[in-house]
């Protein structure tokens, strides 16, 4: 879907926004205004306005795609749409400013509007390369297939584990208990567990199977083979995670942060016309 | 002796499945190892747990290892002791009851895994959170709270502070209720945050308090708040004369448009200008004025304001044009070069001859960009004395106009007259008496006022001829009585160029002759403006990279003081006839 959102009805969302970005720039070029170009002039208005209403349309994004069937464009133009006129709206909304910017609710608007785009171009960036990578990752089927592999190693350690000695139990059981998958929003997003119970067995089993002998060597070296595919396992699956938090967490800028520039574009334009 | 274990299992459907086996042993030995006679195969239950070992008088439970056992007796975390019929150890999830003996066995054990540790799968999946919608922060809270905070801080709060805190009356006794609402004690002026940039540099003062010029909210700044001000800002057309309404009735804010930063609130473009002028017939058809678009490449020729006819009192405006170059005539005979001559000039009274330079007369004076009036009595007076008298030759004429000369002619010898003690060598003795004597009689002061009215109109004719006034004043006979003269009035030009703005000061490292041949001008009908390509040498417009650029307003006022001011705006006066 990440491929045909940008080549689709081959490239019309594209063809418009360069059109709109060509007129827009050409206007802000022949535009001689009084002083410096602000948002004040007519051209200023007209840039504002059409920048405030892809602002809004844009952010219906959100409702439209939670209704099928509603109107006469599919779900892939509004995709699309998004997509090319979002970027665009980057420049439309810099000609408005006329390059005047200041630590004000106008300017945080434009920087919120700024960081929308920025993690909206990230959202693109992931949905086009993460998919890939994490079906190259998971390799053998689906995510709960690998899942019943983990657990079925943990039963595995158990049954193998039983003759040890108590230290290695403890240590099988705690790989079993203790070992998370995720975990916090970093966690997820770091792909990596320093403190993952099963590795820490891993690593201290190994050690002390060294000292044992006879069906207790035996039976340590068959753990360790067990609990290092487990790990092997793990990391596989937390690599997986971290592509799929990476797929969603410019969400949890791309959506607050749109909602926050909802508001501050209503205050900007309230409070240019409240002290005219 | 022989043992029953009997292994309970809870099978799906809540029915009991049981095991039963039979060892035969000295000690029962419980535990997770193989080795055990009682095998608990659980996470939670140590290699070896304990041992169950007759005594007298029955059974005995002895705990093994380090202490570290999870075991209870009926419930109760103890580790070792008697055991009967009935009693329940608990071990880790196990629980172990002891049956009544059955059979060929001495001891029998119910064992049943009553505290399952869960299931492998269901615990990694109980640990793990692999959305981030299960990491506790949701997408709605943090849009939810951003845009409250955005909406609290940039217009609740600027909006209460604007039009619901009181500024008036600080010194008013204060509830701590309205203490908390006064806007003195906040840290920060609400509506600063609505500042769409800085105000000008003049303006400065006003940045604090936005409502002194934004009076009513969704109202355009509205002119009287400049003019509160700015009262005698003039029109830039008479509206008498143009009906140019966008030009007379344009709110001020049409064109000085605030909050551009540092930016002069004064518009310093040259587009602003040569937008009408560049073609002024459009805008205005019968304008007198030239059209111009660039200073450097497209401004017309000098035509300064010449007195062509001072008698008459005719100025005019004249092309510098160095085939037909204006002529003055102010009425005054003056010559610069004369004046300028490098071997100096006589001073009375002073062997020295004096070099003058162009200072000597044309003091600078800032406050008009320009030079402050020659002066007679300042500037000419050191040579050109204005004394009649040669027996008392410090006494000087007023320089003004004829009547006063007489006048004052007249009263200086008829005082010498009746004083007495005159040193002029012809006069009656009467005159030349001593003074302080005697009075005189009637007949001594009819000869002595005959006298001194005989010697003014003498001092008169004298003065009015060549060598006083006549040196730089045009003087006629009006009539054949004795002092009837009368001099032609002069006009000597203060601006020549009165629409625009030369300052001089600012052009101190050229030197007055760069631009004016005054050296070389013999003729008191010179005029010594330079030519406009003078200026171009050096200025050019707007965009001139190899000159100085140039707008406009570098010489040229927009509100024109001779016009009326531009508000209260007076009504066009060819419409209300019309």
């Amino acid at each position: 879907m990440h491929t045909s959102i940008l080549l689709f009805r081959n490239f019309r969302y594209l063809k418009i926004s360069v059109a709109i970005l060509a007129v827009s720039i050409i206007a802000y070029a022949i535009h001689d205004p009084l002083g410096k170009p602000n948002g004040g002039t007519w051209l200023g208005y007209t840039l504002g306005g059409l920048a405030a209403f892809l602002i809004v349309w844009l952010a219906w994004f959100g409702v439209r795609k939670r209704q099928y069937g509603v109107g006469k464009l599919l779900l892939e133009d509004w995709a699309s749409a998004h997509v090319y006129l979002g970027l665009s709206l980057l420049v439309i909304a810099t000609l408005h400013s006329g390059f005047q910017f200041g630590i004000n609710i106008h300017t945080l608007a434009y920087a919120l509007m700024v960081l929308v785009i920025g993690s909206g171009a990230f959202g693109l960036y992931a949905y086009m390369r993460y998919p890939r990578l994490r079906s190259v990752k998971r390799g053998e089927g689906s995510l709960g297939d690998v899942w019943e592999l983990v657990a079925g190693m943990s039963r595995d350690c158990y049954e193998i584990a039983r003759d040890l000695p108590d230290e290695v139990y403890g240590l099988v059981e705690a790989a079993d208990k203790k070992t998370r998958i995720g975990g916090s929003m970093w966690r997820q997003l770091s792909g990596t567990n320093p403190n993952c119970a099963s590795t820490n067995a891993l690593d201290q089993v190994r050690d002390l199977a060294e000292g044992y002998s006879g069906r207790e060597a035996d039976a340590a070296r068959r753990l360790v083979t067990v609990l290092a595919r487990k790990v092997e396992l793990l990391t596989r699956i937390r690599k997986d995670i971290q592509y799929k938090a990476l797929m969603d967490i410019w969400l949890y800028f791309h959506i607050p942060l749109s909602v926050a520039l909802l508001g501050a574009l209503a205050i900007h334009i309230i409070s240019v016309f409240l002290y005219w | 002796m022989q043992v029953l274990v009997r292994y309970l299992t809870k099978k799906r459907d809540g029915a009991i499945a049981t095991r039963d086996e039979l060892v035969g042993c000295e000690t029962v030995n419980l535990g997770r190892g193989t080795d055990n006679e009682v095998e608990l195969p659980a996470a939670g239950v140590l290699l070896h747990e304990g041992v169950l070992h007759k005594r007298e008088g029955g059974l005995f439970f002895e705990a093994e290892g380090d202490g570290s056992n999870n075991i209870s007796f009926d419930g109760k975390p103890i580790d070792s002791g008697s055991v009967k019929v009935g009693s329940v150890i608990g071990i880790g999830p196990y629980d172990v009851t002891v049956l009544p003996p059955e059979g060929e066995a001495e001891i029998a054990l119910a064992v049943e895994l009553v505290r399952p540790i869960g299931d492998a799968l269901e615990t990694l999946r109980a640990n793990s959170r692999t959305r981030l919608e299960q990491s506790g922060i949701g997408k709605r809270p943090l849009a939810w709270g951003a845009i409250a905070l955005i909406l609290l801080a940039f217009f609740v709060w600027p909006v209460i502070d604007v039009y619901v805190i009181d500024r008036a009356d600080p010194d008013l006794l204060k509830s701590p209720l309205e203490m908390s609402t006064d806007s003195e004690n906040w840290p920060l002026a609400g509506d600063l945050a609505w500042v769409t940039g800085p105000i000008s540099g003049p303006h400065k003062f006003l940045a604090q308090n936005c409502s002194s010029c934004h009076e009513r909210p969704f109202v355009q700044v509205q002119d009287d708040v400049c003019t509160d001000c700015h009262a005698e800002i003039a029109h830039h057309v008479d509206p008498k004369v143009h009906e140019l309404p966008e030009v007379t009735t344009a709110l001020c804010q049409t064109c000085h448009k605030e909050h551009q930063g540092n930016e002069p609130i004064i518009r310093q473009d040259q587009a602003f200008c040569s937008s009408c002028h560049e073609g002024l017939q459009d805008v205005a058809g019968d304008t007198k004025l030239a059209n111009v678009s660039n200073f450097g490449s497209n401004h017309p020729e000098f035509r300064p304001s010449v007195v062509t006819d001072a008698t008459a009192g005719t100025v005019e405006r004249v092309l510098l044009d160095t085939a037909n170059w204006p002529v003055e005539n102010s009425n005054l005979a003056f010559t610069h070069k004369k004046h300028l001559n490098p071997q100096g000039i006589l001073v009375p009274g002073q062997r020295e001859r004096r070099v003058m330079d162009c200072a000597d007369c044309h003091a600078s004076d800032d406050a008009d960009y320009g030079f402050s009036a020659v002066v007679m009595e300042d500037h000419c007076g050191e040579c050109h004395q204005l004394n009649f008298e040669p027996t008392v030759p410090t006494r000087l004429l007023p320089h003004g106009n004829v009547e006063t000369v007489v006048e004052s002619l007249r009263e200086f010898y008829g005082n010498l007259a009746l004083r007495g003690g005159a040193q002029v060598v012809d006069a009656p003795a009467v005159v030349r008496r001593r003074p302080g004597g005697r009075s005189l009689n009637e007949e001594e002061r009819l000869e002595a006022l005959d006298w001194a009215n005989k010697a003014a109109e003498d001092a008169g004719d004298r003065v009015f001829a060549k060598s006083v006034c006549g040196t730089c004043h045009e003087v006629t006979r009006t009539g054949d009585g004795p002092l009837d003269y009368s001099l032609a009035p002069v006009i000597v030009t203060d601006r020549w160029l009165p629409k625009g703005r030369f300052d001089h000061s600012r052009h101190s490292s050229s030197d007055c002759v760069d631009c004016h041949a005054a050296p070389d001008s013999d003729k008191a009908t010179d005029v010594l403006l330079p030519q406009i390509a003078t200026c171009q040498a050096c200025h050019g417009g707007e965009s001139a990279v190899d000159r100085v650029p140039s707008t406009c307003i570098a010489c040229h006022d927009f509100h024109f003081d001779f016009h009326q001011p531009m508000r209260p705006f007076v009504q066009n006066a060819h419409a209300e006839e019309g």
